[in-house]
């Protein structure tokens, strides 16, 4: 038996719809099982809640008076005293009496003995009445509790719900305050950033400007500066090392542009027919490969004029000058440097 | 005057032949017995003479009312629809349901809304009012052939020509959603 099942016969025993074939089998089942007298009384209770969504009828005000006047004259005949009047009997009527007191003797006897057997089933069904009502009680008693069970559960149920929908109400505000206040902080950010990057982008734009500028002043100042003879001059001091003279002098001057320059020397020993003096130039960009200047020697005083030029490399910028001493015809390399600038 | 007594009390006081107890219970659910002996009669005329049959009854038998079984209210509504659909099936006429309820109702409880004491036990007659009319129409329709027209399932079936499974379906399922309508606006 499923629970559909048992829902479908207490709809229809609380309609009073119920087959008589199905009844008695219910009923007992009813009888039994608290859970089903419980889902019988709120279904017969709802049941007869329909006639209540029915347009509301009076009854004729007349029905109510006609209704108390029948029970009036039900009271009326109940109270009437019994006296009914003696009439003369003749003697067909007398012996018919005798007869019927007989007769009314035989009936007491047997309805003496019927009422001892109604008495003796009575008894029964009393006993079985009394233990029916005591176990009707017993069954109202669980029920009652039952629904007091239920009450407390659905109030509890109710309580758990309300405090639940509340929290999450709570949760949802609070959420959405902090969603409110993530938005509004985000878009202070968003707009100082955008400041910022405006105000950067500004500096970058006068940074580019600035460095336009720049790079056209320096244009303008390399060109003028490449338009100005001495600013392609280079004039260097040389100054002795300790194997050369004491008072040994010597300074060069070199134009860039022309790639030639001018040496003058004084102080310096006469050197025998075998050895000579030799001039070298060291560029910026190889200063580990010194340029032969060209060779000479010096008069009886020590000093001599030399023409720098013919070079076997182009010199971009001077950053020494130096002279050695060498065997007759000159070095490829410098072997002993008695003068040199800085 | 109100009279605040019980339905229990005023039945035990009929069973003592009280005939203002029965004047007093007449006052608190004539209507509504009339109401539904008029519902199933369609007729003024026999609504009244089963109303009067069963307030005579009443006090003829009130003192055999046990209220360990069920509610006063329930007992004559019992009563009422036993003579009514006796009534019926008697002159073999057949329960005739009314589809246009709702509106009927509206219109009818704006003349003279429900009093409290008409109906104890069922305070809410509004809700009742909402429950009833939140059914489909064929469950409640199934459900008046069964509780007013008196008619079993398998009449049902042979009068809407349906199948017996979903008649049994429709009360019980009409009969539940009734409930927990009530149950749940209640709570």
């Amino acid at each position: 038996m499923t629970d559909e099942y048992r829902e479908v016969q207490a709809s229809l025993y609380a309609l009073g719809a119920l087959p008589a074939e199905e009844e008695r089998e219910f009923e007992m089942a009813l009888h039994s099982d608290l859970k089903l007298q419980l889902l019988f009384g709120e279904l017969s209770a709802a049941a007869d809640a329909m006639v209540v969504a029915f347009p509301r009828l009076d009854p004729p005000a007349a029905l109510k008076h006609r209704i108390l006047a029948a029970i009036d004259q039900r009271l009326t005949t109940n109270n009437i005293p019994r006296n009914p009047a003696l009439a003369p009997m003749s003697s067909w009527q007398s012996w018919l009496a005798w007869a019927m007191t007989g007769a009314f003797g035989v009936l007491c006897v047997i309805l003496i003995f019927l009422d001892q057997s109604y008495r003796q089933q009575n008894s029964g069904l009393i006993q079985q009445l009394s233990e029916l009502k005591e176990q009707t009680t017993q069954l109202q008693t669980e029920r009652d509790s039952l629904q007091t069970q239920v009450d407390q559960l659905s109030a509890r149920y109710g309580q758990i719900s309300s405090n639940f929908q509340q929290q999450v109400a709570e949760r949802i505000d609070d959420l959405q305050r902090k969603k409110a206040d993530l938005q509004k902080q985000f878009d202070q950010h968003s707009v100082d950033s955008q400041t910022q990057v405006s105000g950067l982008q500004s500096q970058i734009f006068k940074a580019a400007a600035e460095q336009d500028r720049l790079k056209q002043e320096l244009a303008g100042a390399w060109a003028s500066l490449k338009r100005d003879p001495f600013a392609q001059m280079r004039l260097l001091t040389l100054k002795p090392s300790a194997e050369a003279p004491p008072k040994a002098l010597a300074a060069a001057i070199w134009d860039l542009g022309q790639q030639k320059g001018l040496l003058g020397v004084e102080g310096l020993a006469v050197l025998p027919p075998s050895r000579t003096y030799q001039t070298w130039i060291l560029d910026r960009k190889s200063p580990t490969a010194p340029i032969n200047a060209g060779v000479f020697n010096v008069d009886e005083k020590g000093a001599a004029r030399i023409q720098l030029n013919g070079l076997s490399a182009h010199v971009d910028d001077v950053s020494r000058v130096m002279i050695s001493t060498e065997r007759k015809g000159g070095a490829a390399a410098p072997t002993k440097v008695i003068l040199s600038s800085n | 005057m109100k009279n605040n007594l019980k339905d229990t009390q005023l039945l035990q006081r009929i069973a003592k032949q009280d005939r203002q107890a029965l004047s007093d219970f007449y006052e608190r659910y004539a209507a509504m017995l009339y109401t539904t002996a008029s519902r199933i009669l369609r007729t003024s005329e026999e609504a009244a003479q089963v109303l009067e049959e069963v307030f005579l009854q009443i006090w003829d038998e009130a003192g055999a009312y046990d209220a360990k079984w069920s509610e006063p209210f329930h007992w004559v509504l019992s009563v009422t629809r036993q003579k009514a659909t006796a009534r019926l099936k008697a002159q073999k006429r057949r329960y005739s349901f009314v589809e246009e309820l709702t509106q009927e109702t509206a219109a009818l409880a704006a003349l003279r809304p429900a009093r409290e004491d008409e109906f104890p036990g069922l305070a809410q007659h509004a809700r009742i009012h909402a429950a009833v009319e939140s059914l489909p129409l064929e469950q409640r329709q199934t459900l008046e052939l069964a509780f007013l027209g008196g008619l079993t399932p398998n009449e049902i079936v042979a009068a809407l020509n349906q199948p017996a499974a979903t008649i049994k379906t429709r009360i019980r399922r009409g009969l539940l959603g009734l409930r927990d309508g009530m149950r749940i606006k209640h709570d």
